[in-house]
């Protein structure tokens, strides 16, 4: 799920040019942030099976 | 060179030419900016007043700014890709200033331009109230150089610790411990760190929601320190996924705030004034009269409210057609007030000012932020002051003529002040045995201090009370009002 890539490609900026950081982004808050952002990462699927069983379900009502 | 206001952001750099207000743009910048602003979430932002509009200054228009004094230093410190001009607006307030009803506007729509601009591509790099100015009480999202482009598989918000620190904690700090905007802004740029909120926190208190997740965990977080590969980029190869995480962010951001948003309905010494005054109700007609009467004579286009409590007197120059800035050294009624013009779109500025102690300059060299007594002077062609100048003199033991003097500065047009004499039942209050001070205070000799400086239209006595009501107006040739 989960890509780490770090290019310095150019000075103050990131990945395919995007830029770093600019404020601080605290150090607790953004592990904080990142703890979530996982958590609901795997929610993402979860929401994408229940909708693709919801789909099967209604088809199925429907041709019956 | 000239004086720079906004140095922060390493792509350019905010400056007042004249009245003007324009921005250097990297070249790199402006490659980004310029299709911000033609995409459709920008088009609509700025059609709604919520984002400053803006203009790129044509080759002629850029030539006639080289030539002016103090650009060429500017433009060896920052490389000009283009100079971008913003729509004005007329008067910078500052979060210090603010009730927190109007900091929580800021943050709203901080939140909702920070999520919409995500479907163009785009995120804010930063997310701090100086972001945001009102205009009258509108919001409105003036750092256009706080947009760039995101990688479309970044699920992280990197601005989110700032506007925690800069919204969140202090809304939080406001609802829980009556902190106001100013004791946090007047000391910090960057608002809260949760660390300083934890402090605050009992030992119950910091395992409870909201503070468990707003403070108490980034704190112990942070004592843990940290690998610095958290600060590089962490990037998902499902941008549906990233994107879901980002609104999820949002929403809980926004929930989260709502939660801390300011409640109506806390009472202060003043905050029903209106009511509990003893005006009787012919006497308040009567003031009502005499100050409607002279804001439809002289129709001025910016109006001061000194001292202006609940806003009534704020609302008559506005129905006038004025553009009111009102300030009061009551949080409550300024928070009262900003409700009210908020919900009615009413154009009145209402702001957390105490005349005898306003904010002073603040920043780096003292030039960021301006004073108020700076942005206020020359900027406004009438000013009111009804049911204040007592507080002054007794109170604040300010000199009459140096009270004169001030109002003298700030308007350009005319003054409409309340005279209190010193037999009045709450002149008599304030003073608490201390008449003697003010022996001398009579009409005649607030005529006289008046003649040095006014010239006096017209003058009402309120019947059976011990107040005037004066129309003066500047002596000498009116000044163009600082557009």
């Amino acid at each position: 799920m989960w890509v780490l890539t770090f290019t310095p490609s150019q000075e103050g900026k990131g990945l395919a040019g995007y830029p770093l950081a600019y404020v601080d982004p605290g150090t607790g808050q953004l592990i904080l942030q990142m703890a979530v952002a996982a958590c609901v990462g795997a929610l993402f699927y979860l929401k994408r099976i229940r909708v693709f069983f919801r789909k099967l379900v209604d088809k199925w009502f429907k041709k019956h | 060179m000239l004086p720079v206001s906004s140095f922060r952001d390493p792509d350019g750099c905010c400056f007042a030419w004249g009245k003007r207000i324009l921005r250097v743009v990297d070249p790199d910048a402006l490659a980004e900016i310029e299709p911000f602003l033609a995409s459709g979430t920008a088009v609509q932002f700025v059609a709604r007043q919520q984002l400053v509009a803006t203009r790129k200054l044509d080759s002629g228009e850029l030539d006639e700014l080289r030539q002016a004094e103090g650009f060429e230093e500017l433009a060896r410190r920052y490389e000009v890709g283009a100079v971008l001009e913003h729509e004005r607006v007329d008067f910078p307030s500052y979060p210090y200033e603010w009730p927190p009803e109007m900091l929580y506007a800021a943050a709203m729509l901080t939140l909702d331009l920070g999520q919409a601009c995500l479907a163009e591509g785009y995120g804010l790099k930063d997310a701090t109230p100086y972001n945001v100015l009102f205009r009258g009480s509108k919001p409105v999202f003036i750092d256009l150089l706080s947009f760039e482009r995101r990688h479309p598989g970044d699920p992280v918000w990197k601005p989110h610790a700032q506007f925690c620190r800069t919204f969140l904690l202090p809304l939080l700090a406001y609802k829980h411990w009556g902190v106001r905007p100013a004791d946090v802004f007047t000391k910090r740029r960057d608002g809260f760190e949760t660390n300083e909120v934890y402090r605050f926190c009992g030992p119950l208190r910091k395992f409870l929601p909201p503070f468990l997740m707003q403070v108490s965990l980034p704190t112990w977080l942070s004592r843990k320190g940290a690998d610095k590969s958290i600060y590089r980029e962490h990037i998902l190869q499902n941008h549906e996924q990233a994107r879901f995480i980002l609104d999820s962010l949002f929403n809980r951001l926004r929930r989260a705030l709502q939660r801390v948003e300011p409640k109506p309905g806390r009472r202060t010494v003043w905050s029903d004034y209106t009511d509990s005054c003893s005006y009787t109700e012919a006497n308040f007609s009567a003031k009502e009269e005499f100050v409607s009467a002279a804001l439809a004579e002289f129709k001025p286009s910016r109006v001061l409210d000194i001292g202006c409590n609940t806003g009534h007197f704020s609302d008559l120059a506005v129905r006038a057609g004025a553009q009111v800035v009102a300030i009061d050294s009551d949080l409550s009624c300024v928070g009262t007030l900003w409700r009210q013009a908020h919900e009615q779109n009413r154009s009145i500025l209402p702001l957390v000012v105490d005349l005898c102690r306003p904010s002073a300059a603040k920043g780096w060299r003292n030039r960021e932020c301006t004073s108020f007594l700076e942005r206020a002077t020359g900027a406004f062609d009438a000013v009111l002051m009804l049911a204040v100048l007592h507080h002054l003199l007794v109170t604040e033991r300010i000199p009459l003529d140096e009270v004169l003097d001030l109002a003298a500065e700030l308007t350009t047009g005319v003054l409409i002040i309340e005279f209190v004499e010193t037999g009045d039942e709450m002149f008599q209050t304030i003073a608490r045995g201390r008449e003697h001070l003010h022996a001398d205070l009579t009409p005649a000799t607030f005529e006289a201090a008046c003649r040095q400086r006014f010239q006096i239209v017209r003058a009402k006595q309120l019947d059976g009370t011990h107040r005037r009501l004066y129309l003066l107006k500047k002596a000498g040739p009116k000044e163009s009002v600082a557009a």
